[in-house]
C-alpha cells in the first residue's frame, strides 16, 4: 500500500511470493549471499522456477566473472562493497554480453554519513561510468526492510543525481528488474 | 530597515513533505534539526548557506520546507536522506514542489491527504482510528502511555 502511494507500480522482494497487491506487482526475487561459485551454483538449482529474479552479492573479480558467466543469474548487486578492481571494464562487458544488471544501493547514500557516504559515492560514481561506456543493465535499489526505507521515483532520482545518474537513466534503471522477470520467464 | 521590494527579495521554492509513518509527530525544531544536518552532511556548510533551509510549518502529518529557488535538487537530495528524526525512524515522502506557499496549502486540504482521526471501541478496549491517505487505517490504543499499534486497511472492516 505504501509502495503504491509511493509511486511504484513494482517492486522486487526477497521472500515473497510473486503477484500484484494493491495495484503493485510484485517480483519475487532471491537473493543469493554465497562467497563461492560452487555455492551459488548450488542456490541457483535450489531456487528452481519459484522466483522472477535471482540477485548475486558482488566478490573478488574472479568471483564476479565466474557468476555472470552463470545461466539464470540476473543481478550483482551490492557493488560499492567489493573490493578495489572488482568490477573492472572486462567485467562490465561481461555483464552487458550477457545481459546480467548491476544494482546501484540507495540504503548506504540513505543510512551514512562522512566518509563511508563519499565512498559509496565514488563507487557508484565509477560504477555510472562503466556503465555508460559499455551499456550493461543496471537497476536501483533502496534494499528497503520497512516502508520507512522505501523511497518514491522522485526521491529515487534525487539521490541517483548526487553520483551523476540522469532522471532518465534511474526511471530506464527502475524498469530493469520488470523487464529481467519477462526475460526469465520467456527463457525457461 | 525598510523592507525589499519583491522584485529584490530572494526567490524561494516550498516542498511539502509526508512524515512516514502516519502517527508520528515530530517537533518542528526536531524536523528542523534534521533537516538542517541531512543538508550539512550532504552539501557542506557553504552548500547549506546557499539552500537556506526552513521548515515553515509541522502538522498534520506534513512537513513544509523552504530553500532558495534553484536549490530544489540539492534539498530534494537531502530531505531523502533522512531517516531518523531526534530518536524516531521517521521519513519524510516529498508530495510536492511549488513556488508558492498557497499552491502548498490546496494541496494539505485536499481530500484523502494527511489523516483524520475517529475514536472507536474494538473489542471493548478504547482506539484512536487514524485514517491515512489511501485505505490505511492505523489503531492507537488509548489507555497505555506508550501507543499499541495495530494495522487495519478498510478492507478488514469493522473501524470505520
Amino acid at each position: 500500500m505504501e509502495a503504491r502511494e509511493a509511486g511504484l507500480d513494482s517492486l522486487a522482494a526477497a521472500g515473497t511470493p510473486s503477484g500484484e497487491i494493491h495495484g503493485v506487482r510484485i517480483f519475487s526475487a532471491a537473493v543469493i549471499h554465497e562467497q563461492t561459485v560452487k555455492g551459488v551454483i548450488a542456490a541457483l538449482r535450489a531456487m528452481g522456477q519459484g522466483s522472477d529474479l535471482a540477485l548475486v552479492d558482488t566478490g573478488d573479480q574472479g568471483f564476479n566473472r565466474a557468476v555472470i558467466s552463470l545461466r539464470g543469474v540476473d543481478v550483482l548487486r551490492q557493488v560499492h562493497r567489493a573490493p578495489n578492481g572488482a568490477f573492472t571494464h572486462v567485467t562490465a562487458r561481461m555483464a552487458a554480453d550477457r545481459g546480467v544488471a548491476l544494482e546501484f544501493d540507495l540504503q548506504p547514500l540513505v543510512h551514512h554519513r562522512g566518509w563511508p557516504r563519499q565512498r559509496v559515492l565514488q563507487s557508484h560514481a565509477r560504477l555510472l561510468r562503466l556503465q555508460r561506456r559499455y551499456g550493461f543493465l543496471c537497476t536501483v535499489a533502496t534494499n528497503a526492510r520497512s516502508m520507512l526505507d522505501l523511497r518514491n521515483p522522485r526521491e529515487m532520482a534525487a539521490l541517483t543525481r548526487l553520483f551523476g545518474m540522469e532522471e532518465e537513466e534511474t526511471m530506464s534503471a527502475l524498469a530493469t528488474p520488470a523487464e529481467l522477470a519477462r526475460r526469465r520467464r520467456e527463457v525457461p | 530597515m525598510p523592507s525589499r521590494l519583491p522584485s529584490q527579495r530572494d526567490r524561494r521554492r516550498y516542498l511539502l513533505c509526508r512524515v512516514l509513518p502516519g502517527w508520528a509527530e515530530p517537533e518542528p525544531r526536531a524536523v528542523f534539526h534534521a533537516v538542517c544536518e541531512a543538508v550539512t552532511t550532504l552539501w557542506g556548510d557553504t552548500g547549506a548557506a546557499a539552500i537556506a533551509p526552513a521548515v515553515l510549518d509541522c502538522s498534520r502529518g506534513y512537513v513544509v520546507v523552504r530553500c532558495r529557488r534553484n536549490t530544489e535538487a540539492q534539498i530534494a537530495g537531502a530531505l531523502a536522506t533522512i531517516s531518523r528524526i531526534g530518536d524516531d525512524r521517521v521519513a519524510l515522502r516529498q508530495v510536492l514542489t511549488s513556488g508558492t506557499l498557497h499552491a502548498i496549502r490546496r494541496r494539505m486540504q485536499e481530500g484523502g491527504a494527511g489523516w483524520t482521526d475517529t475514536q472507536v471501541m474494538r473489542e471493548g478496549r478504547a482506539f484512536t482510528a487514524r485514517r491515512s491517505a489511501g485505505q490505511k487505517v492505523d489503531l492507537i490504543a488509548e489507555e497505555k502511555k506508550s501507543p499499541e499499534l495495530l494495522f487495519f486497511t478498510e478492507d478488514d472492516g469493522g473501524v470505520s
